[in-house]
């Protein structure tokens, strides 16, 4: 378990999705362990922000991985399926990496 | 006199198989090595120009009447970029408080009133400068964050963006 917390935001925002999304992520409850994957479809615009606890183990490289995977099912029109898939992979990229020379102790 | 085995009787099919296909390839193909007929006529040779015309003309036409004829519903509807009245769906939070929904319907209220919270929360403005859609029909954009660049504090959001 990554003990992060995913949200997802669909609909219209304005003109700067980016400020947006970080102003929503950080208005969250959990925001240090918030992922929130914000979809501006007006402004064609998808913005992936991590809480600072997130971002350590959903680094801004997996996060541009999953932008790209999920604009490229944007770009088909396939609205939903590229959030679905977009939270898979996020989730897949967010696991903490297991200390094998402390298990079974 | 030694009798044939079953051992020679497949080395001899090994080796004549592969020489009856060439022989029977060659055979057929024969017409092909034959001169043109002393009895047709002698036409005019073609021009470089018209050769060109035929060759690299009509396969590009036909390329071009393609691309129009897929490019043609969107070019009557005309672009979406930019158009809001293309989305006309409510704001959805999945995940996430009510109340941040209608705050992110305008993104002002988004952008003046939580900007503290933000502050609060990131220990910096959290606040980027987002990169500009593209004016690129369908020309993509991806985008690292800006403010949390390799090297930096980890005390800060994270993520990236995309432009479809």
């Amino acid at each position: 378990m990554s003990e992060l917390t995913f949200h997802v935001f669909v609909g219209a925002t304005g003109d700067e999705p980016r400020a947006a999304a970080q102003a929503s992520q950080a208005a969250l409850p959990d925001a240090g362990t918030a992922v929130l994957m914000f979809v501006d479809p007006p402004a064609r615009a998808l913005e992936i922000v991590t809480g600072p606890d997130a971002h350590q183990l959903l680094d801004d490289s997996a996060c541009s991985l999953v932008a790209l995977s999920m604009q490229t099912a944007f770009v088909a029109g396939d609205l939903a399926g590229g959030i679905i898939h977009g939270l898979y992979q996020l989730g897949e990229h967010a696991r903490r990496p297991e200390s094998l020379h402390t298990a079974g102790r | 006199m030694r009798v044939p085995t079953a051992g020679d009787a497949r080395t001899i099919f090994r080796l004549g198989l592969p020489a009856a296909v060439v022989l029977a390839g060659l055979c057929l193909a024969s017409p092909a090595a034959a001169s043109t007929p002393t009895d047709w006529p002698d036409t005019d040779p073609v021009s470089t120009l018209r050769a060109l015309l035929i060759f690299g003309g009509i396969p590009l036409a036909l390329g071009a009447l393609i691309a129009l004829l897929t490019l043609a519903p969107q070019i009557a509807r005309g672009s979406p970029k930019g158009d809001s009245r293309t989305w006309w769906g409510e704001p959805v939070w999945f995940g996430g408080p009510a109340e941040l929904a209608e705050s992110s319907v305008s993104g002002r209220k988004a952008l003046s009133g939580d900007a503290d919270v933000a502050s609060r929360s990131t220990g910096s403005t959290a606040v980027a400068s987002a990169p500009k859609p593209s004016s690129a029909g369908s020309t993509a954009i991806i985008a690292m964050s800006p403010d949390l660049a390799p090297g930096t504090s980890t005390a800060k959001v994270g993520g990236a963006g995309a432009r479809w």
